[in-house]
């Protein structure tokens, strides 16, 4: 299992933060550095859409994004679930930004087996959703996913997508459905 | 005794199930439905076992992100980083491998040179803008004032407005979640505080904008030091 840092604990941190200890200052952006290897990874993952130096940018940007967004930290998340959000939304822009995002979302991977079976291979035995979201148009899968694990708002993820809310909402709430009747139809999730 | 389920219970049910606000008769039509009941309380737990699954992807994810190697990218970003959160001159140290003494010795260096350069902006009489203080949020262009400033007069900000949407300001003192001002709807990219509202010497800004159906259509924020002699 993951060892959980403990959220009241990153609570006190961010708020010894804020209220400008040099250490905990410290502590914290030492903390969230880690966003430079999390983006390294997904971007192998995606066939590298960005060069060393535009990951280099990407992740300044990120610190100073999440530096500066602590006041607005949300009382029981972790420090690192929460720069990890922040650091999926602005890769989604930067991948927008550069024209290459609809290699974002490894679902897609799932939906061209041929390109790239061994990616294929490895989400269908690997991470849960993915497993799961192969039951859904490529679209609505992406909308799911960012939703609930990147934990974005329709605003956010529509906007990153360049359609509208409303359209996302249309999207989303069609998957939701089809998983719903395949679910309620006796299959289990997991 | 239930009612009919019919399209405009479809209807309902998407917004809901998409997060929308329905209004209390709306909210009781569908708890009168028992079609509708059964499909709220099938999509709430379908969502929960997303949500799970989504957790254990991101755990997943962060551990391996926590165990991987230190790209060199991520080292130059960082200490770029660095130097606009920290005021540093210097660039310093890597994430591992950094013996007490010497992390010790570099915070204290890190911590003056902080403690110097506050001082320094402050005491210089000019109104140097830190560019790591404000956050320009999708949409948004400009903002000001951010960071170190000398008078308050105007809060201003860049931002093209959706139609039918509106600007809200919040104002909140270091640390705290909860704003001790706020400014409802306003449709300018301006806004002047009343003489009486005394501005605490430190705070944060924040400008969120909404679109023509409430949705929240991007944020920007900044941080602002003043001093009112
Ligand atoms: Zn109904």
């Amino acid at each position: 299992m993951t060892k959980h840092p403990d959220p009241t604990e990153d609570q006190i941190l961010v708020q010894d933060a804020v209220s400008g200890d040099e250490d905990a200052r410290r502590e914290l952006f030492r903390r969230i550095q880690f966003v430079g290897r999390l983006l390294q990874a997904r971007n192998n993952r995606m066939g590298r859409p960005l060069d060393s130096a535009e990951l280099e940018d990407l992740v300044q940007d990120i610190l100073l994004v999440a530096w500066n967004k602590i006041a607005s930290f949300p009382p029981e998340a972790t420090i690192e679930a929460w720069a990890y959000r922040i650091a999926a939304f602005e890769l989604l822009n930067a991948l927008r930004r550069k024209g290459r995002r609809s290699r974002f979302v490894d679902i897609e991977a799932v939906q061209e087996p041929e390109s790239r079976p061994s990616v294929r291979a490895e989400l269908l035995e690997g991470r849960g959703l993915g497993r799961f979201l192969r039951h859904l148009a490529e679209r609505e899968a992406e909308i799911v996913r960012l939703r609930h694990v990147e934990g974005l708002t329709f605003q956010e993820l529509a906007g990153a997508l360049e359609i509208s809310a409303s359209s996302a909402k249309t999207h989303y709430y069609r998957g939701l459905e089809k998983l719903r009747q395949i679910f309620s139809d006796g299959e289990e999730v997991r | 005794m239930s009612a009919t389920h019919d399209h405009s219970h479809e209807v309902l049910l998407q917004r809901w199930a998409t997060g929308e606000r329905l209004e209390t008769d709306e909210e009781a039509r569908l708890r009168d439905c028992e079609t509708c009941r059964e499909r709220m309380s099938e999509v709430e737990k379908l969502v929960g076992e997303l949500e799970q699954l989504g957790r254990e992807d991101l755990d997943e994810e962060l551990q391996e992100a926590l165990e991987a190697d230190v790209p060199d990218f991520e080292r130059r970003a960082v200490q770029r980083a660095e130097r606009k959160i920290f005021g540093e001159r210097t660039a310093t140290r890597s994430p591992s491998g950094v013996r007490g003494w010497q992390l010790l010795a570099a915070a204290l260096v890190l911590v003056a040179s902080f403690v110097a350069y506050r001082s320094w902006s402050r005491d210089d009489g000019v109104a140097p803008v830190e560019d790591s203080l404000f956050y320009l949020g999708e949409g948004f262009t400009e903002l000001a004032p951010a960071g170190f400033t000398e008078h308050i007069d105007t809060f201003r900000w860049e931002h093209a407005l959706a139609p039918g949407g509106y600007y809200e300001l919040r104002f909140y003192l270091p640390g705290a979640q909860d704003p001790f001002y706020t400014v409802p709807e306003t449709t300018e990219t301006r806004w002047t505080p009343d003489p009486e509202l005394v501005l605490p010497d430190h705070f944060r800004w924040e400008v969120r904008a909404y679109d023509g159906l409430d949705e929240p259509d991007g944020s920007a924020d900044a941080e602002v030091s003043h001093s009112r002699d």
